[in-house]
């Protein structure tokens, strides 16, 4: 049963001819030969899989340089962002509702990035503004959390609050 | 194939010219066109080259057929739908030629009824110069499972070729 035409399967394995001679018989050529289809093509690779390996080099350069203005990016839009939160959280600082007031500390506390020295003098101003005494211990527990206030000397004036106030504020720094 | 794990491409081409005409047969039979068969059959030695470092060193024809059994499912997921192309045949004359088409055609449509293991085996019966050990590692199954299915599909076969004899 071999195949001129087309040269497909020129080797049948013996196990295989004998199940085909014993079912079909005379059969066996014709149905070999009607089953046969055009030659197969050529070994060569498409375009596009045949890229030199200069090509490769190039094409996995420009990739990497692309992901490294993409991360640029995607970096700058994220410290944007933090920027904008931050101006928004110290913004609210501003509200006349105490409750808002005390909600962008606890957002402030939070935030995922540090806020930087150059807005401390904000926060500073507000604790010396602020009457509220809740306000006042938050304000300052942020203020050394964030590492505004590290001794007693760094505490802003306090004369404008009342006596008792500033007592406990210097009190609560002590501890 | 050895020498192909030991990353000589050169060897891929020789087993191209081996094992690819079989398999282009095969693909076309189990009904990809004829390019499509080509793009998959690129695909079967493309997969053969990169997984090269997974064959255990036995029955290469049967793993590359493996690899073309696993591109044909992927292909036929995604072609479902399509009827078996027609396939031309080449005979000395007209006359001829319109013969042989016919009885193609009735065998094609005859293998189309099998089941589609059934009709792999017949398939790599025909194109894979494989024994019937090698097809059952390629189907993963028994060799007495391949021999009774074989059987069967040659049988179907002969009943198309015997109904056209008579017709």
């Amino acid at each position: 049963m071999t195949d001129n035409t087309t040269q497909q399967s020129p080797d049948i394995h013996p196990t295989v001819q004998s199940e085909w001679q014993a079912v079909l018989g005379s059969s066996t050529d014709r149905t070999w030969r009607a089953l046969a289809v055009e030659p197969a093509p050529a070994a060569t690779l498409r375009k596009g899989h045949n890229m030199p390996a200069t090509g490769w080099k190039l094409a996995l350069a420009a990739s990497i340089v692309a992901c490294i203005g993409l991360l640029v990016i995607l970096q700058q839009q994220r410290l944007m962002i933090a920027d904008l939160t931050l101006d928004k959280t110290l913004m609210q600082l501003q509200s006349p509702v105490p409750v808002i007031q005390l909600s962008a500390l606890a957002d402030l506390r939070q935030l995922p990035q540090d806020i930087p020295a150059s807005r401390w003098p904000e926060l500073m101003d507000f604790l010396q503004q602020a009457h509220d005494p809740n306000i006042q211990l938050a304000t300052l527990e942020l203020l050394i959390t964030i590492g505004a206030v590290q001794t007693q000397a760094d505490l802003p004036d306090l004369s404008d609050s009342p006596v008792a106030q500033q007592q406990f504020l210097r009190a609560s720094f002590m501890e | 194939m050895r020498r192909v794990c030991a990353n000589e491409r050169r060897a891929l081409n020789q087993l191209y010219d081996a094992l690819g005409p079989g398999i282009y047969g095969y693909l076309r039979r189990l009904g990809a066109d004829q390019e499509d068969a080509a793009d998959l059959l690129q695909q079967v030695f493309m997969n053969t080259w990169l997984h090269r470092h997974r064959f255990l060193g036995h029955q290469a024809s049967a793993w590359v057929y493996r690899i073309a059994r696993n591109c044909w499912y992927d292909y036929f997921r995604c072609h479902a739908a399509r009827a078996a192309p027609a396939i031309e045949q080449h005979a000395d004359s007209p006359e001829q030629t319109l013969v042989a088409e016919q009885l193609a055609d009735r065998l094609q449509g005859a293998l189309d009824k099998l089941p589609l293991a059934t009709r792999e085996i017949i398939l790599l019966s025909r194109f894979s110069s494989m024994s019937l050990t090698e097809i059952a590692a390629v189907m993963n199954t028994t060799e007495a499972n391949v021999k009774v299915r074989l059987h069967r599909g040659l049988m179907a076969l002969k009943a198309c070729v015997e109904e056209r004899d008579l017709d």
